[in-house]
């Protein structure tokens, strides 16, 4: 039981923040709302030379493996993430982020390119290897990329950009609770240890954690990242069914798992840790369950590591 | 599917007498006895292959599913479904109430033993990233209608419709009649929503002019995707 005092000073204290709110709004411009933007329709693709190029994209995008497999290490798909074959607003769609490039990234402190932006989807997400920026399947990403963003203005983050990031949630994020809205919400397609279903080799619904998924460096291993898609996109179909706190929970237990290694790890998970991890909702090199998560990853690059393995043979 | 695939090692393992895991001869004798239910009845359980075929391939000019090689656990929640009147159907509702837990788990064994009717591994290749335009079967069938909150079928039931692991069953090559008969109880909601509600929210999203065009792709699906050519390689090594 808290003290009556404490109570009685928290409500005094939000009645002055409330009461603050609107004074405020009237000193500060209000923000102009993001612009709303729709995409050409998915049947627009001009049925031309550029038109081919766009719909290469389109088909490294529904199936990196097997349109791009010289660069992916796992099986996931850039569709996993970026619902309606990067259409979805919400989801991080591809006519938002055409848009905001280049940009500074303080992910690795200089402006990038949108070529660099996407080998680093290819290097983390897909835990594989950079597509050469001039190769094929960056002009073709790109290709698409354009084709989607037409008529949208650029430099400005459009209604929808990303995935829409989460309050803090009531109570700090938690494994034991995460577990259960895993088991009750995510079970059913994505297994009980988070592994994912292929049917003959296809890969149906992602592997969330494990070998098979993506590696440290992906920002979805961020937990308010993860969250924040979660709460959206999932179950599929149902986004914007679990409340925030379970959105929370879950994808701090999906994240408290391990998966494979940082490609900018340098031996050390301490080091890699404080160089790249260095965040209270960021859990590679923390203690989980008994285990320095990142200390037993696989090294990064899967299916491209034991190809180059065998040819090493 | 792994779930499958383990049963049809653990049958195939019985047959030549190799050592098993504990369970293995337990699962092989359940499916034997469903094959039995399946093949004679029991008591007042009709017997499976009046309707659904002598191999689990269904009736299709009568609108009977396919079963063989569903998710046994899929089957038998539709059996117990069956029984409890969650799904509406007044054939198999008797059928079912007369069956008992082990009777249930037995057949539903059978038929997930049994080979699709269809060539899974041609069509779980099968890939149609951009149908034609005015296609719109196709159109749900792989990329969805995200204007209505659909995904593209086949983001759960696999690619092609073979269905994917226990619970999301193979919808290729069932009958329009079939197929469309269960999205219309859906979205009337005469048939039990399914696991976290998925199919029966779907449903409702989904007009009958959808419905019955999804319908007659999967119905469909089989015989054009033998025909059609494996997507190229790409880059791949």
């Amino acid at each position: 039981m808290k003290p009556l005092s404490t109570i009685f000073a928290r409500s005094v204290l939000v009645l002055a923040m409330s009461g603050m709110a609107p004074a405020m709004a009237q000193n500060a411009p209000a923000p102009a709302p993001a612009p709303q933007f729709t995409p050409p329709d998915s049947t627009a693709i001009p049925d031309d030379e550029f038109g081919k190029m766009v719909r290469k994209g389109q088909d490294i995008f529904l199936k990196p493996s097997l349109y791009a497999g010289k660069f992916v290490g796992n099986d996931l798909s850039c569709a996993s993430c970026h619902m309606d074959a990067g259409r979805r607003a919400d989801a991080s769609p591809l006519w938002a982020a055409y848009v905001l490039y280049p940009a500074y990234r303080a992910k690795n402190g200089h402006v990038n390119t949108l070529a660099e932006r996407l080998q680093g989807c290819f290097q983390f997400s897909m835990n594989g290897a950079k597509p050469p920026a001039d190769s094929e399947v960056i002009v073709a990403l790109e290709s698409y990329m354009y084709w989607m963003a037409k008529n949208a203005p650029t430099g400005v983050k459009l209604a929808g950009q990303g995935f829409p990031r989460l309050p803090k949630p009531p109570q700090a994020a938690d494994y034991v609770r995460g577990q259960q809205v895993f088991q009750k919400n995510c079970v059913l397609c994505h297994g009980a240890n988070g592994q994912g279903q292929s049917v003959n080799g296809h890969m149906v619904f992602p592997a969330l954690w494990g070998d098979g998924s993506f590696n440290w460096g992906a920002g979805m291993h961020s937990i308010p990242t993860a969250a924040a898609f979660i709460k959206a996109n999932m179950p599929l179909s149902k986004g914007n069914s679990l409340t925030d706190q379970e959105a929370w929970d879950v994808a701090y237990y999906m994240n408290a798992h391990e998966r494979p290694q940082d490609p900018r790890y340098n031996g050390s998970v301490d080091e890699t840790q404080r160089k790249y991890h260095d965040a209270k909702t960021d859990l590679y090199g923390q203690r989980i369950n008994g285990k320095v998560l990142g200390a037993r990853s696989t090294p990064h690059g899967g299916k491209l590591r034991a190809a180059a393995q065998d040819e090493g043979k | 599917m792994t779930w499958k695939i383990h049963f049809g090692n653990c049958a195939a393992g019985l047959v030549i007498g190799s050592a098993l895991a504990m369970g293995a001869p337990v699962l092989a004798q359940t499916a034997e006895q469903g094959g039995t239910i399946a093949a004679s009845g029991s008591g007042a359980v009709l017997a499976c292959v009046t309707c659904h075929g002598q191999h689990g391939e269904g009736m299709a000019a009568a609108g009977f599913p396919y079963l063989a090689g569903q998710g046994s656990a899929y089957l038998a929640a539709q059996l117990a479904a069956f029984a409890s009147g969650a799904r509406n159907n007044p054939v198999m509702a008797p059928i079912a109430k007369s069956m008992n837990a082990d009777q249930i788990k037995a057949v539903a064994a059978y038929y997930a033993s049994l080979p699709p009717v269809f060539d899974a591994k041609t069509l779980s290749g099968h890939l149609d990233t951009q149908p034609p335009k005015t296609a719109t079967g196709a159109w749900l069938a792989n990329r969805g209608d995200w204007s209505r909150d659909v995904p593209a079928c086949i983001q759960c039931h696999g690619p092609g419709g073979v269905g994917v692991g226990q619970n999301f069953p193979a919808i290729a090559g069932q009958s329009a009649a079939y197929i469309k008969g269960q999205l219309l109880a859906w979205k009337q909601q005469k048939r039990d929503p399914g696991p976290l509600g998925l199919m029966g929210e779907i449903a409702q999203r989904m007009d009958e002019a959808q419905i019955t065009a999804v319908a007659d792709y999967f119905a469909a699906l089989p015989q054009p995707a033998k025909a059609a050519a494996t997507p190229v390689q790409g880059a791949k090594r």
